[in-house]
């Protein structure tokens, strides 16, 4: 039987929506010192209308809405996947005042792709938007990836045992530390940590491409947003072409390698124990995968006479691998050289890449290297059983900061959120194809959307159907929750028509 | 009976300012488009094109060349430019500035190698078609309208949660 929600129910929901609303309005407040401190003078009214009305809906919220209760499970998934929506519908808000977006929709699938660090964009003439406007793109990346969460309970929430409900229907299962507001805590210093250090290696490997110092820094600040929280945005169009520079795309893929590294595992290297990165099963998965792809990907690319030279084939073929494997979604190709030139098979390479994504709690998308290595583990114990004699009892173990044996139920939950990500990859691309795009690059785009990638085949434009645009937003939120807080929604949602 | 110096003049008016225009017409068809050049970069590969746009964000110095890049209706690509070529450019296209619109021609590259892959236009030739400016952004009306409108209602609602702050600690007071 189905409980149909009570009044309480939906105060908790409002109250802390409320308080995640209030929480990305003060985000607000730095493109907004960005436009001031500039002169972009409709920028920061854009930003400051913005702002205002945030604050207005958000205190309206907390306030009509105010409860002392926690919140359980259930509120836990649903304020989550709710909250991401409407954090989408306000911070699109400032981007459509920008004049940069053809239609509300668009400024909304750019916010989404913002909080869901997937990168795909319908910006319009991204090269003369404001610099206000750009740090605000950025700073979505920043939120997202962190986690708005995460954010919340760094700051807002009263009560440790809420925040953790809340903190799991982000799609994050595992605590760094035991007090869940400390693992926020850490997840924030952690980044701001990486952002000084990042944000200065990129600045000095743009300035020695030929950047003032000054636009070193704005670049290098928001391409390590990019990188880091594994978004892909960039401040031009060209992406990362934009920058003819080797070594600022290498200090790039060490960042968006870091990007996809556990928090936990930063913890854990940040205590001194460094050899843990090569033991942990999810390193381990993401060193051979990036491996084994990458010989399938040189030899599509030698097939098809893309590159001539190592050093060619390594720049553009590894890159674009990592990419697509730590779901950055950073090009230094066209999106059409996919399709005109790399050929079936190093495009299959990096869709298999996307699809596999990075680790868990951390900031990318994807099925993810720790569940990959569960299924792979369990896989390969079941062929053993057959193999040996029936008296014969072995368990299946992965190391994983400490070592831990595999059951049934870690096993279930793994394949279900494996088959919950390839539905939807394969339900994008059908509706693609019913908007009459071929097979490939539907699917391509697909699961971009659904990993929370970014790379784009050309499909991604404003002139593309709205039904796809909404496909693809659905396919972003959803695989950034791991489906579980969008389920958790549409059972609350059926509950408040079908329960008793 | 002869025609009149008048008429003659205006015929000859009429036909040269036909002829320009087929000239300008057939002068905007030398430049191809960004989109086509990599649609088609496989059968362009260093090949001759022409190029007509606008230089967008910064002018990228290395030496002995500079990379620029610009951006048609269709597109960016990026062009290795001789520093002396390069030095033509006075404003590169930003939210303040419209950039100065350049017509290049050069060999076309798919994959450079020297470059490390990347699709290039080597530029032999390079012409300013039209000055960059500073671009005037003029406020909106509206926008400010909504603003004022703005702060009253969060003023009042922040009134309101006063007042309600205020009652609470007051029975809250009366209870104990």
């Amino acid at each position: 039987m189905i409980f149909r929600p009570q009044l309480q129910d939906f105060r908790i929901i409002a109250y802390y929506a409320g308080k995640i609303i209030i929480g990305i309005s003060l985000f607000m407040t730095i493109p907004m010192a960005v436009a001031l401190f500039l002169g972009e003078t409709n920028p920061f009214i854009d930003f400051v209308i913005s702002f205002l009305l945030c604050i207005l809906i958000g205190l309206m919220l907390t306030l009509f809405c105010d409860t002392k209760l926690e919140p359980k499970w259930n509120h836990g998934m649903i304020i989550v996947s709710l909250s991401w929506v409407v954090a989408a519908l306000v911070a699109a808000i400032p981007l459509l005042l920008s004049g940069h977006y053809a239609s509300y929709l668009d400024a909304c699938f750019e916010a989404m792709s913002g909080f869901t660090t997937t990168g795909l964009s319908l910006t319009q003439d991204l090269s003369h938007m404001a610099y206000a406007h750009q740090i605000w793109r950025h700073l979505l990346l920043f939120i997202g990836g962190q986690g708005m969460v995460v954010m919340v309970l760094t700051f807002m929430v009263r009560g440790a045992a809420g925040g953790f409900r809340l903190y799991v229907g982000e799609g994050r299962d595992e605590k760094v530390l035991p007090n869940i507001r400390h693992t926020a805590q850490f997840i924030w210093l952690v980044s701001v940590v990486y952002l000084v250090i990042g944000s200065l290696a990129l600045m000095v490997a743009a300035k020695s491409g030929g950047l003032s110092w000054g636009k070193s820094l704005y670049h290098g600040v928001c391409i390590f947003m990019a990188a880091f929280d594994t978004g892909g945005f960039a401040p031009q169009a060209q992406n990362m072409m934009y920058y003819h520079n080797p070594a600022f795309e290498v200090v790039a893929m060490v960042i968006m390698i870091m990007g996809c590294f556990n928090f936990h595992l930063h913890y854990i290297v940040w205590s001194g124990k460094v050899k843990e990165i090569f033991k942990d099963v999810e390193m381990i998965t993401l060193m051979v995968m990036v491996c084994v792809i990458t010989v399938f990907i040189c030899i599509g690319l030698s097939r098809m006479d893309v590159y001539h030279g190592v050093f060619s084939l390594f720049r553009k073929g590894f890159f674009q691998l990592i990419s697509a494997h730590t779901t950055t979604g950073f090009q230094n190709i066209y999106s059409v050289q996919f399709i005109n030139e790399w050929g079936s098979l190093s495009m299959l390479g990096i869709i298999f890449a996307m699809s596999l994504g990075g680790a868990v709690c951390s900031t990318t998308g994807g099925i993810k290297l720790l569940r990959c290595a569960i299924v792979a583990k369990a896989f390969s114990h079941d062929v053993k059983a057959l193999m040996l004699p029936d008296k014969f009892v072995f368990h299946k173990k992965i190391h994983h900061f400490k070592d831990i044996v595999l059951n049934e139920k870690m096993m279930r939950n793994a394949c279900m959120i494996v088959i919950a990500y390839v539905s939807v990859f394969f339900l994008g691309g059908l509706i693609g194809m019913t908007c009459g795009l071929p097979f490939i690059e539907s699917f391509f785009e697909s699961t971009s959307a659904t990993a929370n990638v970014g790379l784009s085949c050309g499909i991604t434009t404003p002139d593309m159907p709205d039904i796809l645009k909404m496909t693809y937003m659905f396919q972003m939120w959803a695989g950034r929750l791991e489906f579980m807080a969008v389920f958790a929604l549409i059972g609350f949602l059926w509950a408040m028509v079908r329960g008793k | 009976m002869r025609p009149s110096g008048l008429k003659l003049f205006l015929m000859m008016a009429v036909f040269l300012g036909m002829l320009s225009l087929r000239f300008l017409a057939f002068a905007d068809d030398r430049f191809m488009p960004i989109a086509d050049l990599i649609e088609e970069a496989n059968s362009i590969d260093h090949r001759e094109v022409m190029v007509k746009g606008e230089v967008i964000g910064d002018v990228m110095n290395r030496g002995a060349y500079t990379w620029i890049n610009i951006e048609d209706k269709s597109g960016q690509m990026g062009l290795w430019v001789p520093r002396e070529l390069a030095d033509k450019v006075e404003h590169a296209g930003d939210y303040h500035y419209r950039g100065d619109v350049i017509e290049v021609s050069g060999e076309f590259r798919r994959a450079d190698t020297a470059l490390g892959g990347e699709m290039v236009i080597y530029v032999n030739v390079l012409t300013i078609a039209e000055r960059g400016f500073k671009i005037e952004h003029f406020e909106s009306n509206k926008k400010k309208e909504t603003l004022l409108l703005l702060i009253l209602c969060v003023t009042v609602i922040i009134l309101l949660s006063h007042l309600r702050y205020k009652r609470k600690e007051k029975l809250k007071r009366k209870a104990s």
